[in-house]
C-alpha cells in the first residue's frame, strides 16, 4: 500500500478512456432502484422527459467542468487561485465534507434495502465495520485500485438489464400516451429528485490530475453520461409500462418490484440476486466518493492519506448511530439532493464565470 | 507486511459472522404455499387458512397430506402470527402459489388483505388471486387424493387455464388494474368438485369489491377482447344448418379504435379453424365467407351482451378508460366515470378460417 502523494505522478495516473467507467460507476448508486417513485410523484407518466432533460443538463455541466480545470490542477487549486487561501480552503473543506456525507448516505440507503428485504435483524455495527474495512482497503490501494473496482462494477447494471424484458413484453405501452399531458412546470420540477441519481460528475474536479491527457478525455465522460441517461430512461419506461401511476408511487423501490416477477428455474425470486449484485455498484460509488473526500482533506492538511481515511471510516461507522432512523435518512436524502443540484447547476457554473473573469483580468494585467 | 497479516485475520473473522443473521433450514420451516381468507361477520375479523404441504422425511413417503392451519385476526400479519402459534416450525410465506378469497369477503372488499400481502417482501408477484365459491376454508380443509400437493394443483390449474380460456391474471396485474385509472380488476372463481377444484367463472371487481360474475361460456369472448389469444375454443351454434361447430382460434388480436369521444370500436381479428364439422362441408369461397361472417356475428352478439353488463354495473375490466386516457388529452377520471355507461362500444369481429381440419 503506497502512500498517496499530494500531486500524482505517472505511476498513479489512469488512461483517459477509464473516465467512462469512473463516471458511470459514481453515478450508479441506490438511485436507480428508487428514482421511479420520486419522479412519478411530481410529473406522473411524463417524468421520463425529466430524465432526458437532466441528462442533457449534466452533459452541459461536464463541458463546463472540462473548461474550468487547468492542466494538472484540481478543485482545491482552483479554489485557492480564485478565492485566496483561507476562503478557498474553507470551500474545499466543505466540498470534502459533502463527499463524505454522500459516501455514507449511499451506503446507508443500500443498507435500508438489505434490512427491509433480506435481514431485518442484521447487526448494523458489524456490517458497517466490514464494509468500511473493504472501502479503506480499496482506497488505500491507490487511485488505480479504485478505478479498477469501478471498471468491474460498471458491468453490473448491464447484466441486470434483461429484467426489463417482462415489462416490455407484458406491459401497457399506452400508459405513456398522451405525451406531455402533465404541466411543463412539473416536468422541470421532477429534475430535482432525479439529479441525485446523476451525481458523481462533481468528483471529476478532484480526479482530473489523476487522468492522463485529461483534456482529451471529455468525450468519454460525455458518453458515460449519455449511457447513464439511456439506462435510466430504459428503466423508467419499463416501470411505466409495468406499473400504474398510483401503484408506482406506493412502491419504495419500483425496480425491485419489477424483479419480483422474474422467476428463474434455479431461483424463485430474482430480486435477491439483483440486490446482491447491485452491492458491487454501491461499493464502487461509496469508494469513489470516499476517496474524493479523503483526497480533499489530504490536500488541505498535512495529515497522511492513510490516517485521514481511517478517521473518515471510523466516522462513517459512527454515522450509523445517527442515521439509524429512516425519517432522518429521508430528510438527508432531500437535503443532499438539493445540495447536489445547487452544486452542479449553480456552483460549478459560478466557478466557471469566476474563472473566466480571473483569467481575463490576469491577461489584461500581463499585457 | 504486518498490516497484511492483520487484514488477513480480519478477513478470517468475517467467516465467523454467518451466525449474525437468522438462519432457516429448509427441513425446519413451515412453507405456506396457499392462503385462504374469509370474513367472519359476527366477530368482524378475517379468518385465514394457511395450507402447507409437509414433505415426507424419508424418500419412501413422498408427499404427506396437506396440513392446514386456521386462525382469526384483523390483519394479515396477525393471521401469520397466529398460524405460527399452531405450526411446529417457522412459518415462511416465500413460496405462495395462490391466495384465495371467500365469496363473502370478496363481496365485502379485499383491500386490507391485499395491502397486507403486498407489504410482505417475501411474497412474489407471480401468484394467482382466486375467489372461492362459498368459503375458502371449506375448500382448503378438504382432503384430496391428488398426484401433486393441493397448492401445486391450484397453480397448474390456473396456469393451464390461462393458456387456453382464462385471461391472464396474477397478483401484479391485479394490483395494476386495481390501482390504475380507468380500469377494474378481475379474478377467476373456483369451486369444490369431486377431484379438487374447478374453474367455474370469472369475478369482476369494482375497486376492491366483487360485483359481477361471468360463466365459462363467456370466457372466450372476454379473453378475445381483453388480450391476444394464441389458443382458445369457442362453440358456435349454426342455427341455419342446426349445427354446433367448435371454433378453434390459432391467434387473435384486438385493437381499440376511437371514432369519437363517445364512440369506440373494438376490432377483434381471429384466425382459426373449425372442428367437429363432419356434417358441414365448407368447400366453396362463398360458403366459407358466409360461415366466417356468421361466426363473427355470433361472437359480436356475445361481446355486446358482455359489454352491456359491464356498463350497467359500471365496471371497466376491458380497460377502456385507460385507452381513452391515452387517446384524449382532456381525460378526467370523475367525468369519465359518469360518462362510461353511456359510451357506445361496438365490437367488430373479423373471423378467418385459415386451415382445414385433419378430417374432411
Amino acid at each position: 500500500m503506497n502512500t498517496q502523494q499530494q500531486k500524482p505522478d505517472i505511476s498513479q495516473m489512469v488512461s483517459p478512456f477509464l473516465i467512462f467507467f469512473i463516471l458511470f460507476s459514481s453515478q450508479m448508486g441506490e438511485g436507480i432502484l428508487s428514482f421511479g417513485r420520486k419522479i412519478t410523484k411530481i410529473a406522473g407518466y411524463d417524468s421520463w422527459i425529466s430524465v432526458l432533460i437532466t441528462g442533457f443538463l449534466v452533459t452541459l455541466v461536464i463541458i463546463v467542468i472540462w473548461r474550468l480545470i487547468p492542466p494538472h490542477e484540481d478543485l482545491i487549486d482552483i479554489h485557492q487561485t480564485l478565492f485566496g487561501k483561507i476562503i478557498g480552503n474553507l470551500l474545499s473543506f466543505l466540498f470534502g465534507i459533502y463527499l463524505l456525507v454522500i459516501s455514507m448516505f449511499v451506503l446507508r440507503s443500500y443498507v435500508e434495502i438489505i434490512q427491509v428485504w433480506f435481514f431485518p435483524d442484521l447487526s448494523l455495527l458489524w456490517f458497517y465495520f466490514i464494509i468500511y474495512l473493504l472501502i479503506v482497503y480499496i482506497v488505500l490501494g491507490g487511485f488505480r485500485i479504485i478505478v479498477g473496482f469501478a471498471f468491474f462494477s460498471a458491468w453490473i447494471p448491464l447484466s441486470l438489464l434483461f429484467t426489463v424484458y417482462t415489462p416490455f413484453k407484458t406491459g401497457h405501452i399506452e400508459n405513456l400516451l398522451p405525451i406531455l399531458s402533465t404541466d411543463y412546470l412539473n416536468i422541470i420540477k421532477a429534475v430535482e429528485p432525479i439529479v441525485s441519481s446523476f451525481l458523481g460528475v462533481e468528483l471529476i474536479l478532484l480526479f482530473a490530475p489523476f487522468i492522463r491527457q485529461f483534456h482529451k478525455s471529455r468525450k468519454w465522460a460525455i458518453s458515460a453520461n449519455i449511457y447513464t441517461t439511456l439506462l435510466y430512461l430504459l428503466i423508467i419506461i419499463a416501470d411505466f409500462f409495468y406499473f400504474s401511476e398510483n401503484q408506482i408511487q406506493q412502491l419504495t423501490w419500483p425496480a425491485l418490484h419489477v424483479w419480483k416477477i422474474v422467476s428463474l428455474p434455479f431461483i424463485e425470486r430474482f430480486e435477491y440476486v439483483g440486490i446482491s449484485l447491485h452491492f458491487g455498484s454501491i461499493i464502487a460509488t461509496t469508494g469513489l466518493y470516499f476517496w474524493g473526500s479523503v483526497q480533499s482533506f489530504h490536500r488541505l492538511t498535512k495529515f497522511s492519506f492513510r490516517g485521514i481515511s481511517i478517521i473518515s471510516a471510523i466516522s462513517g461507522v459512527a454515522c450509523m448511530f445517527v442515521l439509524s432512523d429512516y425519517l432522518i435518512v429521508e430528510k438527508l436524502s432531500a437535503l443532499l439532493t438539493k445540495a447536489g443540484m445547487y452544486l452542479l447547476f449553480l456552483y460549478i457554473p459560478f466557478l466557471y464565470i469566476c474563472h473566466i473573469i480571473h483569467t481575463g483580468v490576469k491577461k489584461r494585467l500581463e499585457s | 507486511m504486518k498490516v497484511n497479516k492483520i487484514l488477513l485475520t480480519f478477513i478470517c473473522t468475517i467467516m465467523l459472522l454467518t451466525g449474525c443473521v437468522r438462519t432457516t433450514v429448509i427441513d425446519d420451516i413451515e412453507l405456506i404455499m396457499l392462503y385462504g381468507f374469509d370474513w367472519d361477520p359476527i366477530k368482524e375479523q378475517y379468518i385465514g387458512t394457511a395450507v402447507s404441504p409437509l414433505y415426507g422425511f424419508s424418500e419412501q413417503t413422498s408427499v404427506r397430506e396437506n396440513t392446514y392451519y386456521t386462525s382469526r385476526s384483523k390483519t394479515v400479519q396477525g393471521i401469520n402470527a397466529k398460524t405460527q402459534n399452531k405450526a411446529p416450525f417457522q412459518v415462511e410465506t416465500g413460496k405462495l402459489t395462490s391466495i384465495m378469497f371467500g365469496e363473502e369477503l370478496a363481496e365485502k372488499g379485499i383491500k386490507k388483505i391485499l395491502q397486507g400481502i403486498n407489504e410482505i417482501p417475501d411474497i412474489g408477484r407471480n401468484l394467482y388471486p382466486v375467489i372461492v365459491k362459498g368459503k375458502a376454508e371449506d375448500l382448503l380443509a378438504k382432503k384430496y387424493e391428488l398426484q401433486q400437493t393441493f397448492p401445486h394443483y391450484i397453480k397448474s390449474l390456473m396456469e393451464s387455464n390461462m393458456k387456453r380460456n382464462l385471461p391472464n391474471m396474477n397478483l401484479h396485474l391485479f394490483n395494476y388494474q386495481n390501482s390504475g385509472d380507468g380500469m377494474d380488476p378481475f379474478m377467476p372463481i373456483v369451486s369444490t368438485s369431486t377431484a379438487a377444484a374447478d374453474v367455474i367463472g370469472l369475478g369482476f371487481f369494482s375497486k376492491d369489491k366483487l360485483v359481477h360474475e361471468i360463466g365459462p361460456d363467456q370466457f372466450f369472448t372476454f379473453k378475445s377482447m381483453f388480450e391476444n389469444i394464441t389458443d382458445g375454443t369457442y362453440q358456435f351454434e349454426w342455427r341455419k344448418k342446426n349445427q354446433s361447430i367448435d371454433v378453434i382460434s390459432i391467434r387473435s388480436s384486438h385493437k381499440k379504435e376511437w371514432v369519437s369521444k363517445d364512440k369506440l370500436n373494438i376490432i377483434i381479428t381471429i384466425d382459426g379453424f373449425l372442428a367437429e364439422t363432419v356434417s358441414v362441408s365448407v368447400d366453396n369461397t362463398r360458403e366459407k365467407e358466409e360461415l366466417e361472417k356468421e361466426i363473427g356475428k355470433d361472437l359480436e352478439k356475445d361481446a355486446v351482451r358482455l359489454i352491456k353488463e359491464f356498463q350497467e354495473t359500471e365496471i371497466d375490466p376491458l380497460m377502456i378508460g385507460a385507452s381513452a386516457r391515452s387517446k384524449f388529452r382532456d381525460w378526467n377520471k370523475d367525468e369519465w366515470q359518469q360518462r362510461y355507461p353511456a359510451v357506445e362500444i361496438t365490437p367488430i369481429v373479423k373471423f378467418h378460417i385459415k386451415q382445414i381440419n385433419i378430417s374432411q
